[in-house]
């Protein structure tokens, strides 16, 4: 092994070259390297050899042909892959003992970042190299006579009746305003990391969520207002006694006269959640039909309806541009992420996704930084890999 | 400023310690372009190198609590780097007659590396007097100079006119110290305008 002196030699006489090549060398200095040079031929020749204007040239290349990112981001990966096989192993076991006995110690918030901090950080840089980037005003509109319009995404809403086509600050959209277009049928789309606010021919309001679909008649016709919904939804139903508002969705069917609500209808979420903000609706299933009060959320599982009170800004807060979760089961929490930021979850032991967690964080953060809260909050990491999201 | 950078080194290595990845990237950031050249010549493979590299700067956030000073991560990335290297020429199945030789050297005794480590300390120093220069300055210099690019050539792609590249070159020219770097310059610049006069 070189000991430490051999180093500071070497670093010496690094300094004193360079000094010769720029030409500023005291004479105290000048005769240090004297010295050094015949001290041994050896020395003499490496000086001679390496001061050579074409070899320094062509050395500084290759001393500037590195390529920092690579390097950077391999390191990362061997310092992520070791940290996770701890978590994995025994490990574990000591980092949970040690997090036990700080709390005894007062001292659980401070390790608890400690703890988490260098992954946190880790996290930041993979999603920035990652490019995930927060959902935004994305969707669009088919009408039935096949026509596919890409909404703008520096507008929130669109406005759509028989006769017109309009985002909600009245801007016409030329598409259709210009060839006269009979549609009877129209569908607005998100996509994953897409919201868009809709509002019907009679005035009704929809605020879709990411992944959604709201099919709707570009004029509603005879006893009832008849729209179908995939994905989530939040609903402000305009007033109309004489023409009740229903709402298909899988599996369901909700009736209203006039009234606020959510419904959370994903094909991959195992049941569909009905949440009723002010006034009445009527849910009807294959089983039967229920009535919701304001405060009350349904829960529709395999055709059975279960009822109960909950926190309704919690359910609306994606509305509200926020992430919400309350004892939220983290497999229903990254499926949201997955959605709004259009990333895969990858689960790395199934027993996680049962974890319940709690947090509040706009939607509108990097993802790393809504990750970072999470892993705050429980036992949990993540990593980020392309747009792969993995929890470990 | 002596003051300022020993107070700094000591805020770094504290922070180190602490297993800080701040300061995992400030030490990096001092330290991979040396270890990759470094790596690079023993190894004459970049790919290698990085590889080496980034598992120097791995085993080193690993002891993180061992270091004492900046010095000791220095010489820590260095030793781990040589061993590494030599580990991996050693597995090489197909050596060049370069790598023969940098084997043979490297166990021999700590010569070899003694001068690797002298070249790549100076081509940091030199090194750092580049990256001090202002912006557009440092750009126009690297380009002619580490990338052997010609003027018109430089102008375009940094959407300048050809007399502020030369006048970017003129000042790089004036702010080196190093007589190298400058010779190094004017020469990169006569042979692209010969070139040039050539066709």
């Amino acid at each position: 092994m070189i000991p430490q002196q051999k180093f500071e030699v070497a670093y010496e006489i690094s300094i004193l070259v360079a000094g010769y090549l720029r030409g500023d060398l005291t004479k105290e200095q000048e005769t240090k390297l004297k010295e050094w040079q015949q001290a041994s031929n050896d020395h003499l020749n490496w000086f001679n050899d390496f001061c050579q204007q074409e070899k320094i040239d062509q050395q500084l290349k290759m001393y500037h042909a590195t390529n920092k990112a690579s390097v950077w981001n391999k390191t990362q990966d061997k310092i992520l892959a070791a940290a996770k096989v701890r978590t994995k192993g025994r490990m574990g076991l000591w980092q949970r003992i040690a997090v036990a006995a700080s709390i005894l110690l007062c001292l659980s918030i401070g390790l608890h970042f400690y703890l988490t901090k260098y992954t946190s950080f880790f996290l930041e840089q993979q999603a920035s190299r990652s490019g995930i980037t927060a959902g935004g005003n994305k969707a669009f509109l088919t009408l039935s006579d096949g026509k596919k319009i890409v909404l703008s995404e520096t507008k929130n809403g669109v406005t759509i009746d028989a006769t017109k086509l309009a985002y909600s600050d009245g801007t016409e959209i030329q598409a259709i305003s210009a060839s006269g277009d009979t549609s009877h049928y129209a569908k607005v789309s998100t996509p994953r990391g897409g919201t868009y606010e809709v509002v019907l021919p009679d005035g009704t309001r929809v605020w879709l969520n990411a992944a959604s679909g709201l099919s709707f008649p570009t004029k509603f016709i005879g006893t009832s207002r008849k729209v179908e919904l995939s994905g989530e939804a939040y609903f402000e139903v305009a007033k109309d006694k004489m023409h009740p508002f229903i709402v298909e969705s899988k599996g369901q069917q909700v009736e209203v006269l006039g009234t606020h609500f959510n419904i959370n209808a994903y094909q991959e979420e195992v049941n569909v959640k009905t949440t009723l903000l002010e006034g009445a609706v009527k849910i009807t299933t294959s089983g039967g039909a229920k009535l919701l009060k304001p405060g009350q959320q349904s829960d529709l599982i395999n055709g059975e309806i279960s009822i109960r009170e909950v926190n309704v800004e919690n359910t609306v807060a994606w509305k509200n541009g926020e992430f919400s979760f309350k004892n939220e089961e983290l497999g229903s929490i990254m499926r949201k992420i997955a959605r709004w930021y259009n990333v895969e979850v990858v689960f790395n032991n199934k027993e996680l996704s049962k974890k319940t967690l709690s947090g509040n964080i706009s939607r509108f953060e990097q993802v790393s930084k809504v990750l970072r809260i999470l892993e705050m909050t429980g036992d949990i990491k993540f990593k980020i890999q392309g747009k792969t999201v993995t929890v470990y | 400023m002596l003051l300022t950078e020993t107070f700094d080194e000591q805020y770094w290595i504290i922070a180190f310690r602490k297993g800080n990845d701040h300061a995992l990237s400030h030490f990096f950031e001092l330290h991979y372009r040396s270890l990759c050249y470094f790596a690079g010549r023993l190894l004459q493979d970049d790919m290698e190198a990085e590889e080496v590299v980034s598992d120097c700067f791995y085993k080193l956030w690993e002891r993180h609590q061992d270091f004492e000073t900046a010095q000791n991560i220095k010489a820590f990335l260095y030793i781990s780097c040589r061993n590494a290297c030599l580990n991996h020429l050693k597995k090489t199945k197909r050596k060049t007659a370069i790598q023969q030789e940098y084997i043979k050297h490297l166990e021999e005794g700590e010569e070899t590396i003694f001068y690797e480590v002298i070249e790549t300390e100076i081509l940091t120093i030199l090194s750092q007097e580049i990256e001090g220069l202002p912006d557009k300055c440092r750009e126009v210099f690297k380009l002619i100079y580490l990338e052997n690019r010609k003027t018109d050539e430089i102008a375009a792609m940094l959407g300048l006119s050809v007399q502020t590249v030369r006048n970017h070159k003129t000042r790089a020219i004036e702010l080196l110290k190093t007589s190298f770097l400058k010779k190094g310059v004017s020469a990169a610049m006569t042979l692209a305008f010969l070139l040039f006069i050539d066709r």
